[in-house]
């Protein structure tokens, strides 16, 4: 038992000097009461045998390769988010169209065929015109 | 955050190609020397830093510029990392072509055996360990900005930390690579 709680506190005094040695919280008391030069000295040691891998980096000036294909990435997603709202848009319409018909008659085809006709040309030419000019106003 | 990394963050999400491009280059350096030492294998590491930045230039809408620009890559790339381990995904090879500066061709062989070593010892810690440790030894994070990135109590931080200290100082003892007299 005795010898057991001496790990326990050897342990708990190395845990210790690792905190002081990476600059963390430490328990002051314990570290004046309960030196361990040993293992001070390992992990200086250590600090030192680790330093040989301190130089391995081949620089690299440009990463607009990633960025580009990035790019790729973020189009092509958001161009299947496009289709595929598009094809859910098409859809819910076309439901709602042929439910309407079956339910009105054919006299809601007759009254929206009418209907588009009638505004075609105030919704196409205004479109059309900012197609044309990029939607700046020339005047 | 610096104030010129900030501006930098904020220009890369409106889309500036350019701010994206110093962003990646100023934190290549950290980037690469972390994951080096943490996948121990050059051939991996190129594969975790190409994914890790094409992931942060993906998702840098969603970037909170509260932590540092290098601490969120560093997390992308644990990420991705411990994503190849979990596919093994992971090349079991050391690598050959690591720089070092020895004077003469003898002292060059004693150095790359020696950093061979070390970096065995470094590869037998197992990788919950080992990320603790790189990102504390090498790259001095705290124990609580370590506990975010990679997401894990801070108590966990500082046990794994003693942990990988206490099996590196014996292995390297067992080695025969532990230098005395520092």
């Amino acid at each position: 038992m005795k010898e057991h709680d001496h790990i326990n506190s050897h342990g708990r005094v190395q845990d210790n000097i690792i905190d002081k040695f990476y600059n963390e919280g430490y328990d002051k008391k314990l570290y004046e009461s309960c030196k361990d030069a040993d293992f001070e000295a390992k992990l200086e040691g250590m600090n030192e045998a680790l330093e040989i891998l301190e130089q391995e980096i081949p620089a690299v000036n440009s990463f607009f390769d990633i960025i580009e294909k990035a790019d790729v990435i973020n189009t092509k997603a958001r161009y299947r988010k496009e289709n595929a709202l598009f094809f859910v848009l098409a859809g819910a319409i076309l439901s709602l169209f042929g439910y309407l018909a079956a339910s009105i008659g054919e006299s809601f085809i007759i009254g929206f065929s009418i209907f588009t006709f009638a505004i075609l040309p105030f919704s196409l030419l205004p479109l059309s015109k900012a197609a044309l000019t990029g939607g700046k106003n020339n005047g | 955050m610096a104030t010129a990394e900030k501006d930098l963050v904020l220009l890369a999400k409106q889309g500036n190609k350019s701010a994206m491009n110093t962003l990646l280059a100023d934190n290549y350096t950290i980037l690469k020397g972390y994951i080096l030492k943490l996948t121990g294998d050059p051939e991996t590491a190129a594969d975790v830093v190409q994914e890790a930045m094409l992931r942060s230039v993906l998702n840098i809408g969603k970037f909170e510029p509260r932590a540092k620009f290098s601490t969120w890559l560093i997390t992308i790339a644990t990420n991705v990392y411990r994503d190849m381990l979990r596919k093994n995904k992971v090349h079991v090879q050391l690598d050959e072509n690591m720089a070092t500066h020895a004077s003469d061709v003898e002292d060059e062989v004693l150095s790359k055996i020696s950093q061979e070593e070390v970096k065995k010892t470094l590869q037998q810690l197992p990788y919950e360990k080992r990320a603790v440790f790189v990102l504390k030894h090498f790259h001095g994070y705290k124990y609580e900005e370590i506990a975010v990135i990679l997401d894990i109590p801070i108590g966990t931080v500082r046990s794994r930390l003693h942990n990988a200290v206490k099996s590196i100082i014996s292995q390297l003892e067992k080695r025969g690579i532990y230098y005395e007299g520092a």
